[in-house]
């Protein structure tokens, strides 16, 4: 689901926090306009300092006291309806900078729910650029999911990049102007190719659940922080029954 | 009332675990490396891990950690989750670390017990860990073909599915 950001003040403010952490890390002068500044990052950084940089961003992120309070403002309603009122979020933040061309930065086509992550989590993905085309990721929808779900068996000796191939005219590119948000289970699967769009791709992504459903290896404490607890859970979590009685 | 650690205090103790966290057994040498890479990375100076043994509920050398707290500034633990199931004791042993004046460290979760307004998020986190074996699927999605088969044939699945 592609929908308006519910807090455009509040992504204004990370996509002004990541550009200017950028600038200072490559030192350059504090940006004036963040996303043209942004897509262009392709010719201020080359590909063997990408990751530093990014890491440079993400710390920026874990050390900034209002960045997930902000993030989840941007979807804080949309939430509620699709997962509830009752959340686990994501203690770190997915960052991403997909230099145009750039071959080292590619997420092939998986589904979260193959490894870690529980199928119960979505993933709110802000891009913070225009994304389109190869400069986004792709999804397959969820029309064709379970035909090539069952068909993977057959890709056991040609991998993911035979069954990529296969499925491409089935996949989905994701066109997302700058000041909207992507909810998506990451049961669906997804990814990313080489962009071949004239700018650089960044984007964010954050995992959410409902508090009471089940983890998987991506669990309460290490990966994920308890958001929201309403009053009747709290009473429940810590009510004790009377006890001492004999027969 | 929370005490300025004095400076006659020196270091931090790892605390690590001989019997599964949240069922999992670490062996002690990656609880050693978690805890070691923990204090470098937030400059507390690391002393040599206290290790709890391994009957259920035995609490013995988290007590000898205690009573040194006096010459600690805090210990480290490898997880929250080697914390006691009960409420109280767990009060308990906040009062006891923040009473002296020390912190209490988590690394595999990256928490700090620092003052008593931090004890509402660590004991958000516990109050709901230990809610979740009480839910369907005991809060836990396996991914192996038996967990699959029971999670078909477990009732409070198939009904939903048909409520749907």
């Amino acid at each position: 689901m592609i929908a308006d950001a519910e807090d455009r003040g509040s992504l204004d403010k990370i996509r002004e926090l990541t550009a200017n952490r950028a600038a200072a890390f490559l030192q350059l002068p504090t940006p004036d306009d963040p996303a043209a500044f942004m897509d262009a990052i392709g010719g201020r950084v080359s590909p063997e300092r990408l990751n530093d940089l990014r890491l440079a961003i993400i710390e920026t992120f874990k050390s900034t006291t209002w960045f997930r309070e902000a993030y989840f403002s941007c979807a804080r309603n949309l939430l509620d309806t699709i997962v509830g009122n009752e959340l686990a979020m994501q203690r770190g933040v997915g960052f991403s900078i997909q230099l145009p061309n750039d071959e080292q930065s590619l997420l092939p086509l998986h589904s979260d729910a193959w490894s870690e992550d529980s199928p119960f989590e979505i993933v709110l993905w802000i891009p913070l650029v225009d994304v389109y085309r190869t400069k986004s990721m792709f999804i397959l929808p969820l029309a064709h999911e379970a035909r090539w779900r069952e068909k993977m068996p057959q890709y056991a000796e040609g991998g993911v990049a035979a069954l990529f191939r296969d499925m491409e005219a089935d996949l989905q590119w994701l066109d997302i102007p700058y000041g909207k948000v992507l909810l998506f289970t990451h049961t669906l699967m997804h990814g990313n190719h080489v962009n071949h769009e004239a700018t650089a791709r960044w984007s964010t992504n954050v995992r959410f659940k409902a508090l009471f459903t089940p983890y998987s290896d991506k669990r309460l404490g290490d990966f994920f922080d308890p958001i929201t607890i309403r009053a009747a859970s709290r009473i429940g979590m810590t009510y004790e029954q009377p006890r001492g009685f004999t027969e | 009332m929370t005490q300025e650690p004095r400076p006659d205090r020196f270091g931090y103790r790892g605390y690590v675990a001989s019997r599964p966290v949240r069922g999992t057994s670490f062996p002690q040498q990656v609880q050693n490396l978690v805890v070691r890479d923990y204090a470098q990375r937030n400059g507390l100076h690391y002393l040599l891990s206290s290790t709890e043994y391994a009957m259920p509920s035995c609490f013995l050398m988290l007590g000898a950690v205690l009573a040194e707290l006096p010459k600690l500034r805090g210990v480290i633990f490898f997880s929250i989750f080697m914390l006691p199931q009960s409420k109280v004791r767990r009060l308990e042993i906040y009062d006891r670390i923040l009473g002296s004046g020390g912190e209490l460290h988590a690394a595999l979760e990256n928490l700090t017990l620092r003052a008593r307004e931090d004890i509402v998020a660590m004991e958000d986190l516990m109050d709901v860990e230990l809610t979740l074996p009480s839910l369907p699927m005991a809060g836990r999605y396996e991914k192996d073909d038996e967990s699959m088969q029971q999670r078909a044939a477990d009732p409070f699945w198939s009904t939903l599915t048909e409520a749907l």
